[in-house]
């Protein structure tokens, strides 16, 4: 039998619930300076001083004359130096907390310390809302929960002095196991009704304090050597499922923008006429990017990027916001989307969320179509003047005279001739020069550039494309992640008999091998972080109107490829799961009858005693029926005749073995439990 | 349902002991119980409390022959038991009985004779005779003991022994009167000690029979059910060194008995083992070291079990 201290656990469980939140707040940044220091000092200080109740030798009036003075001075401070109420709100709730714990002494200071960390957790939202929020926020559940039993259990044998002994009350194994069982009955049922209850707020209160991603490379005036800073980050950028099954096709470029000007060392964006038509996700994009077969679903789900861009899978089909089983007409994620003469698509939704989207993608298809509308001349500009670029760009188009083979040759010819390095040459005056006939190396950019220059000195329309390149299969949340260190350049350029089609000339790269271990813990860790931004941080109406629809398919899928077929009900898991309750039902009332099995007399007993507990008058564990029953009577004198004649009857026939008339004791005790039930409530 | 003529002759007695030792209904309720199931009670309490009177006054109204026994320290089992003394006419030896040859004995002070002449007592309490020089005399039918002992004054006394107490069905505390009685006390009492007004009520014959019919009480299966978890309780406690004995047990029941019939009633109820749960079972735990260096008391402690083990209904 586990044995401890109530006193102790109690003690350690109120500091459990201070320092989470404390923990939280100080993660998130919402302590500063000093505060923070003298905080953490102060709660770890009054553990020691409450055992020798040193905080009791100061007077209350004391402690509120601090309290107030330090009012005073964060007003002064919020006001005065322009300081954010919410963080002086937050100091203020520290400052309370660490004051409570030090002068705690009856039961009330105590419970004002939970209520004080609870409002201390509901500020820490304010400032953290990632994954580490919701570790801490179950621990605290569960803490807080275990911690209120405590709680209570403590008051009722201060309030009981003759159950009180001098030694500690010692708290049992089998009391500790149900403590723990129901917190983490009231931490499951919590997060059921956070996923049932209706989301009404149509997610207009979803934090707005995450900050957009920065991504270089994704302006509109792009340097060349920007995608090399950014080749190790890890930081995942987009998150992709597919539904009905990945594309055909193995290389995945995920597209955001592309260029038409370069000066020489950037790359820029001058078509301003025409731009950002709304895009209707009807209109198919296969007039723009030539494809074949069926579209595929592809699910994205985009981080908060410091971009409208939006990145899709070359060659897009259609594009269109929402989640497959609703699309919000309002809200902070709804929002429209258009495509420029670049054939750039961006949204109008804030930046600081997370955009789930849909995008159907096909197969490519260069084969000749008809009605191809012409490229822009713009993207036939040529900054490049020198004589041995064009002499260069004869030798690598050789005899080719149309687009695929002459983009084919070019493509040959610098994957053969050129290093692919993530190490940045300098950039001097002609960057593009010096790649080709100095370094001869460099990184996608500069075989990006270099492909587009060539490309339009052969008089191909051409254009360089900004976005990412790849991924990496994510088997723990089962989804495709792309990272900032993805980030890729490669080429667009126009066959006038089909249309825009995609040139990567840069060659491959061998990546090092990653740990496995730590690749598996990365994996985990950003399905968690989605997990989390998907089912709570942004949780709204739409995300749960996927999760019952997601039930509604296991209990009566459709038939997959046919959108407008009728759901057919599973019966087989409808009726089983009707079975197990109903099974479970059974045996539990089997298992309750059969364990208070009473008989009509004992029966009678009890049915009185259940009246007058309504009525408000409980019997106590150890008191007998005469006692009960005489103890009633002295409450209720207009029965007390009929109950003294009922105990009568009962001891009698209880204990005494007498020959009683079973109906006259039923009757008896009706005409009690009538007269109990007649009563308000707790009016005994 | 008792014979209308006991449970009245009982209450008759009752209250002719009140008229003398006022105030304290329960403790002679408790008492007279303990009495009809047989059984020696043990008075604890500090000096002029009453428990001398106490003793007379039921002796007196139950028609009991008393004795009085001034425990000191120089005192013989034989002062109590008796000795055997040669007689010259006759050129034998003569058995001259002790003083504990009584119904009633009031053992006052039993503290503070040696373990030596308190066991002597005590033997012939749980045996009911006397052997002396190797002949046996029988105790007489009634034969009750009522001892007192002074839980305070500890210097030059032999308290006793934890397993010794178990010889006594109760331990009862007196407690001082309230203020009323005291001072009905003061106003009324006169030089004669009113005990001595006292007529019997009964005779030893009658208190006899009634003894026996407590034996016919009856006792259900589930109170000694709840009898029984009380007793484990406190053998599972971990204050309690060593638990209620199976003789605890029985003790409890006869005094259950005994209270239900002065209740008028033919059968034992749960509430009557809940009442004497502390009288009959207290001054049988033995508490171990923590408890006793915490100066935790053994009826707070057996109060404290009784009221966690669920009673039936």
């Amino acid at each position: 039998m586990i044995q401890a201290n109530l006193e102790r656990i109690f003690d350690w469980v109120l500091y459990t619930i201070v320092l989470l939140p404390v923990a939280l707040i100080a993660a998130g940044g919402g302590m500063i300076g000093g505060i923070a220091a003298a905080s953490l000092v102060a709660i770890f200080a009054s553990w020691f001083t409450h055992k020798r109740k040193l905080g009791h030798q100061i007077k209350q009036k004391t402690w509120d004359i601090l309290v107030a003075s330090y009012v005073v001075v964060t007003v002064i401070i919020v006001f005065a130096f322009d300081f954010a109420i919410l963080d002086g709100a937050i100091q203020l709730l520290l400052v309370l907390t660490c004051v409570r714990l030090f002068s705690r002494l009856s039961m009330r200071e105590e419970f004002q310390i939970f209520i004080l960390s609870f409002i201390l957790l509901a500020a820490a939202t304010t400032i953290i809302e990632d994954l580490l929020y919701g570790v801490v926020f179950g621990l605290y559940v569960l803490a807080g929960t275990f911690g209120l039993a405590v709680f209570h259990l403590r008051n009722e044998l201060m309030e009981r002095p003759r159950l009180a002994f001098r030694s500690p009350p010692r708290l049992e194994r089998p009391y500790a196991v149900v403590l723990i069982g129901t917190s983490g009955i009231v931490l499951a049922t919590s997060l059921l009704l956070f996923f049932v209850f209706p989301r009404v707020g149509l997610g207009f209160f979803a934090p707005q304090s995450r900050d957009g991603m920065s991504m270089v490379g994704f302006s509109e005036s792009v340097e060349l050597g920007g995608h090399g800073l950014v080749r190790d980050n890890p930081q995942v950028v987009l998150r992709v499922e597919f539904p009905e099954g990945r594309p055909s096709f193995s290389q995945y470029h995920w597209r955001m923008l592309s260029f038409d000007h370069y000066d020489g060392k950037a790359w820029t964006q001058t078509l301003q006429d025409e731009r950002k038509h709304p895009l209707h996700w009807r209109r198919p994009l296969d007039d723009i990017y030539p494809q074949k077969g069926e579209p595929k679903l592809l699910q994205m789900y985009m981080e908060p990027l410091d971009t409208a861009l939006l990145p899709t899978l070359f060659p897009t089909h259609s594009i269109k916001l929402g989640t497959p089983n609703i699309t919000m007409p309002i809200g902070p994620r709804s929002g429209r989307l258009t495509m420029d003469a670049y054939s750039d698509i961006r949204h109008s939704v804030p930046s600081n969320l997370g955009i789930p989207y849909m995008i159907w993608v096909a197969e490519p298809d260069d084969s000749p179509r008809e009605k191809v509308e012409a490229a822009n001349p713009a993207f036939l500009q040529q900054p490049i003047e020198s004589q041995r670029f064009a002499d260069l760009t004869r030798q690598a188009v050789s005899n080719a005279t149309a687009p695929k083979a002459i983009a084919r040759n070019i493509e040959e010819f610098l994957e053969s001739n050129y290093t692919y390095t993530t190490d940045l040459p300098e950039v001097g005056e002609s960057p593009v020069e010096d790649f080709l006939f100095t370094t001869r190396r460099g990184h996608c950019e500069y075989f990006a550039t270099t492909a587009t220059l060539m490309l339009r000195e052969a008089g191909v329309h051409a254009r360089i494309v900004n976005g990412f390149y790849g991924g990496q299969w994510n088997n723990v949340g089962d989804y495709w992640a792309v990272r900032q260190g993805d980030a890729h350049s490669w080429v667009e350029y126009f066959d006038p008999d089909v249309g825009w089609l995609k040139l990567d000339p840069t060659p491959p790269s061998t990546m090092p091998q990653a740990n496995a271990f730590l690749d598996t813990l990365r994996k985990t860790m950003d399905a968690s972080r989605l997990a989390w931004t998907k089912w709570v941080i942004e949780y709204d109406l739409s995300a749960q109107i996927d999760v019952l629809r997601s039930a509604a398919d296991t209990f009566a899928p459709k038939p997959s490829n046919d959108r407008d077929a009728k759901r057919e009900f599973n019966w087989t898991i409808i009726l089983g799961s009707l079975g197990v309750v109903l099974v479970g039902a059974l045996g539990f009332a089997l298992w309750r009858r059969r364990k208070t099995q009473l008989d009509p007399l004992q029966s009678a007993f009890v049915a009185i005693e259940e009246a007058a507990k309504r009525a408000g008058l409980n019997r106590r564990i150890d008191e007998g029926p005469s006692e009960f029953l005489e103890r009633l009577a002295s409450r209720g004198p207009k029965i007390s005749a009929p109950l003294r004649k009922f105990k009568a009857l009962y001891l009698g026939a209880r204990y005494g073995n007498l020959d009683v008339d079973i109906n006259q004791i039923q009757m008896v005790s009706e005409h009690i439990i009538k007269y109990l039930k007649s009563l308000k409530k707790d009016s005994l | 349902m008792n014979k209308p003529s006991s449970h009245a002759r009982l209450q008759q007695v009752l209250a002719h002991v009140d008229t003398v030792f006022k105030g304290k209904p329960e403790l002679v309720t408790l008492t007279l119980a303990c009495l009809l199931s047989r059984g020696h009670v043990l008075l604890e309490d500090v000096p002029g409390v009453g428990k001398t009177t106490l003793a007379l006054a039921l002796a007196k109204t139950l028609g009991l022959d008393f004795r009085r026994v001034q425990f000191t320290s120089d005192l013989l089992p034989s002062d109590i038991l008796g000795v055997s003394v040669f007689s010259q006419d006759k050129s034998e030896f003569s058995f001259r009985p002790g003083p504990i040859f009584s119904n009633l004995v009031l053992a006052d002070e039993i503290n503070r004779t040696t373990p030596r002449t308190q066991s002597a007592l005590l033997e012939a309490m749980s045996e009911r005779r006397v052997s002396v020089d190797n002949d046996t005399h029988a105790l007489p039918d009634p034969f009750l003991v009522i001892a007192t002992q002074n839980p305070l004054e500890l210097y030059g006394t032999y308290p006793l022994p934890e397993s010794q107490l178990d010889r006594f069905l109760m331990r009862l505390s007196v407690g001082t009167p309230s203020r009323e009685v005291e001072i009905g006390l003061l106003t009324s009492r006169t030089s004669s000690a009113p005990v001595d007004t006292l007529k019997a009520l009964l005779s030893p014959e009658e208190f006899r029979a009634f003894q026996d019919e407590v034996d016919s009480v009856q006792f259900n299966e589930t109170v000694a059910q709840y009898v029984l978890d009380v007793v484990e309780a406190t053998r599972r406690d971990p204050r309690v060194k060593i638990g209620v004995s199976t003789r605890g047990a029985l003790a409890l029941a006869h005094a259950c008995r005994a209270w239900a019939f002065l209740d008028d009633r033919a059968f034992v109820v749960p509430d009557d083992a809940r009442r004497l749960i502390v009288p009959c079972l207290a001054h049988r735990l033995s508490l171990n070291g923590v408890a006793n260096a915490e100066k935790a008391h053994s009826e707070s402690v057996m109060e404290d079990i009784a009221s966690k083990v669920k009673i039936p209904t």
